[in-house]
């Protein structure tokens, strides 16, 4: 079932829809094929896969026979996936069931249908792969939404690299002294970074260096970069991974908590405590989701195990896991 | 003749663990040494900061500064220092009481600064107070207390629950601004007895109006810190324990105890060496081991402790505190404190040499000796000025009958006292 369309792509009421149009592809990088005969005129389709998982598309058609551009893939997996598919068919966003439903109008906080978008920019620095925007658009008004997240870090961002001769050029890279040679990186070296509205988030990634993709699993859409960057083979917490690491833990809706994303590429369980200056315990973070390719994330929200809100100061978090413990500090503001 | 003294001690501490600004604990190599087990013993500056009724004890004028760093054993290493100004005056030689100044400026990272400035008064009551004999002693502190922190990129572009940028400050600094300034008041008794003073029971209480420290007035109140402690003062040195009660969680209270000890070994035409040790442990898996030496010659002491967390948080770092004090001039008298060689102190910090007067008091050549000696070291004790130290100092060389480890024992102590 999909969500009936009523609008063409410059915004205007639609007065002449016909129906719709079902594609079907065996991977997501195929080239779709139509499996409906007759136009379908209502909001759903069956088909029978045979145990196969196919990726279903459609097309809204007016009565002068025009389709509109393919919508969101659907896959017929145990997740039914909808699944965002870049251009270059390997770079995608992939939304398992548990949080697609944000999608749909009775499921965000704008009580619309919200779309998908991709953005890529030219990458501004020498190390930097790809530098990728994935949005939310409002249906009605194609406006681009940013204040909304999935409710689990589900979302399956996955970036494709090229590879030439084993190498992956990094085109924004100086030139040679010859002023021909490109740049290049081992595949074995690159890293995925978010970007929070302030600060480049290292994540890290898994790497399928056959099909030329990174992966990272994450709540938020918004930028993403690839950067020639040597992942963290064991545990590790940049600096700038904890954010925002003064924070205002009153209830008002910012900077209400802190967070520490850690690469946790052996996808270890993990233990995080905060103290104070004395050695004194203050609180016992809740362990994170550990879901492979997914940054683990712990958070404070500034309280102690009791519930009550700490003194403004400055405190020592420890986080263990790994064979690794990872000391520093933040500070609670009031 | 009368001559002023001059103190400038310069003190250098290195350390892992910080004092909350407004609890002012582990800021001397001293006092980290034992533990912070000092209400009781309270008899250099840092009394300001432990028990400002000990500031009796001192009877020179001094002045301290100190620097510290902390937290330097995180694996994300943090810039977190502390530099600290003491300034210590008896009025009148102590018979007005003393007073006090300290200034302390605490940064914690790129978060905040907190400053603390201190004005301490302490005067000692009648020998009879309360009915009990002893030397009695109150004090108090006064203090301004602003913390200010440091506009960040998050404070400025705040994030939200999602945990993404939202783009507009954080209200709360928005609206209150980034700094906040309150008042707060400390007092303490000491109160000094038995053989010549020897015992020592310290209590101090700390932000007794509690003022609140936050921003948005949300009740962030500074922590009440009750100290009770008890010290004994021996010719070799002294033990000190410390119990600390504290409301630093709106709903827990934390209760420590803190064990220390100092062992002070003269080393005769040298100066002295002092040995210290201390152990802490309360709730909230609060455990300490400390230690430290200090070596004080006649120009300067030098000082180092370290002192380092068991249980959970232990593997953090150790703490460090290294202090160097210098001292110049020769002049009045040491503290006031009932053993003069239990701690060596002058007043800020830096140190007399206090040699160990011979254990046997008797001297063959003349029987008076001892009853001199004895009367000597109480009047010491309690405070004689340096005038009528040196003459029964004098009486005490003439009655010596040239017994030579009396005679190393008078030159020591005259050297102590500027006099050759």
């Amino acid at each position: 079932m999909w969500e009936p369309v009523t609008q063409t792509a410059s915004g205007v009421p639609l007065t002449n829809l016909a129906g719709y149009n079902i594609y079907r592809r065996a991977t997501p990088g195929d080239v779709p094929e139509k499996i409906n005969s007759y136009v379908v005129p209502i909001v759903a389709f069956g088909d029978r896969m045979n145990g196969q998982t196919f990726y279903y598309s459609v097309r809204a058609v007016d009565t002068d026979g025009n389709e509109s551009a393919e919508s969101l893939l659907v896959d017929s997996s145990e997740n039914a996936n909808v699944i965002f598919l870049a251009g270059d068919g390997r770079t995608s966003l992939v939304l398992p069931q548990t949080i697609n439903d944000l999608l749909q109008p009775s499921h965000n906080k704008y009580g619309v249908p919200l779309a998908l978008r991709l953005k890529e920019d030219p990458a501004a620095t020498p190390n930097v792969v790809r530098n990728l925007e994935f949005q939310f658009l409002r249906g009605d008004t194609k406006q681009e939404v940013s204040d909304i997240s999935f409710s689990q870090a589900d979302a399956d961002i996955q970036i494709s690299y090229e590879v030439i001769n084993g190498e992956v050029p990094l085109e924004n890279a100086p030139a040679g002294e010859n002023g021909q040679d490109t740049k290049t990186v081992s595949p074995d070296q690159l890293t995925l970074y978010w970007y929070n509205g302030s600060n480049w988030i290292r994540l890290g990634g898994v790497n399928d260096k056959s099909g030329q993709v990174v992966s990272v699993k994450s709540s938020q859409l918004g930028r993403y970069q690839l950067r020639a960057d040597l992942p963290s083979s064991d545990l590790a917490l940049n600096k700038a991974n904890i954010y925002p690491s003064l924070f205002t833990p009153n209830g008002d809706g910012f900077n209400d908590r802190v967070y520490m994303v850690l690469e946790n590429p052996n996808n270890a369980s993990l233990r995080g405590d905060i103290y104070d200056l004395f050695g004194r315990h203050v609180a016992t973070l809740a362990p994170p989701t550990l879901t492979a390719g997914t940054a683990s994330t712990l958070t404070w929200d500034g309280k102690t195990n009791a519930g009550s809100v700490t003194p403004s100061g400055l405190y020592v978090y420890r986080i263990q896991g790994d064979g690794r413990t990872i000391t520093g500090t933040i500070s609670v503001a009031r | 003749m009368k001559k002023p003294w001059l103190f400038l001690a310069a003190l250098l501490a290195i350390s892992e663990k910080s004092p909350a600004a407004m609890e002012g604990l582990g800021v001397s190599a001293r006092s980290v040494g034992m533990a912070d087990a000092f209400s009781a013993v309270a008899d250099d500056s840092s009394a300001i900061l432990h028990n400002p009724a000990g500031l009796t004890q001192l009877r020179e004028t001094a002045l301290s500064v100190q620097s510290a760093n902390f937290l330097g054993g995180l694996t994300n290493k943090s810039n977190v220092d502390t530099n600290s100004l003491a300034l210590v005056h008896p009025v009148n030689e102590g018979q007005r009481g003393v007073v006090g100044f300290f200034y302390q400026n605490f940064k914690a990272s790129s978060y905040f600064t907190d400053q603390t400035f201190y004005l301490s008064y302490a005067k000692n009551l009648s020998s009879q107070a309360f009915g009990m004999p002893g030397r009695w002693s109150v004090g108090g502190n006064i203090k301004r207390f602003t913390r200010k922190y440091e506009p960040d990129q998050y404070t400025e572009n705040a994030i939200d629950d999602s945990g993404m940028g939202t783009g507009v400050p954080d209200p709360l600094f928005a609206t209150n601004g980034f700094s906040k300034t309150v008042y707060s008041a400390d007092a303490g008794l000491l109160y000094q007895f038995g053989e010549k003073n020897r015992n020592n029971l310290g209590l101090s209480i700390s932000n007794l109006n509690r003022p609140d420290i936050s921003l948005g007035k949300d009740g962030d109140r500074v922590p009440l810190m009750n100290r009770a402690g008890l010290a004994r003062k021996y010719d070799w040195g002294l033990l000190s324990m410390e119990i600390r009660k504290v409301n630093r969680l709106s709903n827990e209270s934390d209760s420590e105890i803190a064990l220390g000890g100092e062992r002070r070994i003269a080393l005769p035409h040298i100066g002295s060496l002092g040995l210290r040790g201390g152990y802490s442990e309360g709730t909230r898996g609060f455990r300490n081991v400390s230690a430290g030496i200090s070596f004080g010659g006649p120009i300067f002491t030098l000082d180092y402790a370290f002192q380092f967390p068991l249980g959970d948080f232990s593997g953090n770092g150790e703490n460090n505190v290294v202090a160097l004090s210098f001292n110049f001039g020769t002049g009045k008298s040491g503290n006031a404190s009932a053993s003069h060689s239990s701690s060596g102190k002058l007043a800020g910090g830096a140190r007399e040499i206090f040699p160990i007067p011979p254990t046997d008091n008797s001297n063959q050549a003349n029987p008076l000796y001892g009853d001199s000696l004895n009367h000597y070291l109480a009047r010491k004790a309690d405070g004689a000025s340096i005038q009528e130290r040196l003459k029964l100092l004098e009486d005490l060389y003439l009655k010596s009958g040239s017994e030579k480890t009396h005679m190393i024992w008078l030159a020591q102590e005259l050297g102590a006292l500027g006099r050759p």
